[in-house]
């Protein structure tokens, strides 16, 4: 698992221009899944990098191969699968992080590295006529572990040939009524009248820029999140709508319900092998709840009891058809031998690989 | 949320005519050089666990790497895919050319 000190990996690079291209091969499928709550096609790919021929031996570096499974953002708790080399898990659990950067200056066509150094934030393109005069725009990407960028660019610049919209300037907008204005109309002088903005924002991601010079630029802050692990269950979940009293086995595992309420459920989940039991009020289930859900870590917790070595999950069913609550019963689902991946972790299957999610 | 998981090789690859086969991660794919001097791939392909084959994959590379691009339908794939694509339709209008010729 170490780095191998001998050659560095392949990380954050691209195929070659001249690679070989197979646009559709049996063996690395699109499988069409349905959720609770969506149809979902998952494809894989597969992706050789950095590969060269030195001393009458062909080479692939560290991480040059990678096999690559893709999800149109695939949630949990609602029933999402994730495709691995042809088999279909279900996306039981994850954990997230939130890496940070202050304080940096990154050079034009440059990158500096965030987090564990396996991404880099890049300043790609440093404009210096966007506008039709001279003065820099700077687009920045990241660069993440498989070669591909991240899907959204962050365009910042700071000049005081531009109105920063950040001062909330453009906010009630220009003031301008509908119509077609030329420069020598009294009170317009919108031929020196340029909008940009020293933030670029993509959901949790943010880049604040203290400064876009010609050369480069000071990066005040940058923050964007990635996974740290995720669970994943190689059966088809056992799901139940049950009452007190009544059980759902599966996996070495027997859960029980001991109360229902009316937006929660005291559940207890016992091992069958060793005895030991744990129990857990899953709920409240309110609106307020559901506002960041299935995404909330913290909140979703409040609907899942797991036993410590993480082994099985029992959820409170909230996005299966039905609903969570169901005439003084409710609607569970046991998910069971779970599996779980690190960023990165070995492939325990074959030791040879390492798996990591390029988020 | 989860976008997209990678299997990396660990440890480099390496191959030559002897040692001609790289198996994937659990044997889901096989990389196979079937002719190569010690400088130059002259031909090499991709097969699947239930032996589907790809063709010669050596041509756009001359036989000089064996990077590597599958799927246009997996948005890692097509990604890259984009980045070459005109050229990859130049070259394969030029090949129905060749391959048309009376």
């Amino acid at each position: 698992m170490a780095a191998d000190k001998a050659e560095a990996r392949a990380l954050m690079t691209a195929p070659a221009k001249n690679c070989a291209v197979v646009a559709e091969f049996p063996g690395i499928q699109d499988v069409t899944t349905k959720s609770y709550i969506r149809k979902i096609t998952l494809s894989e790919g597969l992706v050789i990098r950095k590969s060269r021929i030195e001393n009458g031996k062909i080479i692939i570096p560290p991480s040059g191969l990678y096999y690559t499974t893709r999800t149109p953002k695939s949630g949990v708790l609602q029933g999402d699968k994730v495709l691995l080399l042809g088999k279909l898990y279900q996306f039981v659990d994850q954990s997230t992080k939130l890496d940070v950067i202050t304080n940096v200056w990154v050079g034009k066509k440059k990158g500096v590295p965030f987090g564990d150094a396996t991404k880099r934030l890049r300043l790609s393109k440093l404009a210096m006529g966007a506008n039709g005069f001279p003065v820099p725009n700077a687009t920045f990407q990241i660069l993440k572990q498989s070669g591909n960028y991240y899907g959204v660019a962050f365009p910042v610049a700071t000049s005081n040939l531009f109105t920063d919209i950040t001062s909330g300037k453009l906010n009630n907008g220009s003031g301008r009524k509908t119509g077609t204005y030329l420069p020598t109309d009294k009170g317009q002088d919108f031929e020196t009248e340029y909008y940009a903005s020293s933030v670029a924002i993509s959901g949790q991601t943010y880049l604040v820029a203290d400064k876009v010079t010609p050369k480069g630029a000071q990066v005040k802050e940058f923050a964007t999140g990635a996974l740290t692990s995720m669970l994943l269950s190689p059966n088809e979940p056992v799901e139940a709508v049950v009452g007190v009293g009544e059980k759902v086995k599966g996996g070495g595992f027997t859960a029980e319900v001991t109360k229902v309420g009316p937006n929660w459920a005291d559940v207890k989940l016992t091992c069958d092998k060793s005895g030991a039991a744990y129990t857990k009020r899953l709920g409240p289930l309110t609106a307020d709840v559901l506002k960041y859900m299935p995404v909330d870590e913290e909140r979703r917790a409040r609907f899942i009891l797991r036993d410590p070595a993480d082994r099985v999950q029992l959820q409170l069913n909230i996005y299966k058809a039905g609903g969570a609550f169901q005439n003084g019963k409710v609607q569970l689902a046991l998910l069971t031998d779970l599996v779980k991946l690190g960023n990165p972790s070995p492939w325990t299957p074959d030791k040879r690989f390492i798996y990591r999610p390029d988020t | 949320m989860f976008i997209e998981g990678m299997l990396e090789n660990d440890k480099p690859i390496v191959l030559d005519a002897a040692n001609n086969v790289f198996v994937g991660p659990n044997g889901y794919f096989k990389v196979v050089i079937d002719k190569f001097d010690g400088k130059t791939i002259q031909a090499w392909h991709v097969e699947d666990a239930k032996g589907n084959s790809t063709g010669n994959l050596a041509g756009r590379a001359q036989g000089k790497n064996i990077d590597l691009l599958i799927n246009k339908n997996c948005r890692t794939v097509s990604h890259f895919m984009k980045r070459i694509a005109l050229q990859v339709l130049a070259e394969q209008q030029k090949q129905i050319k060749e391959l048309t010729k009376k």
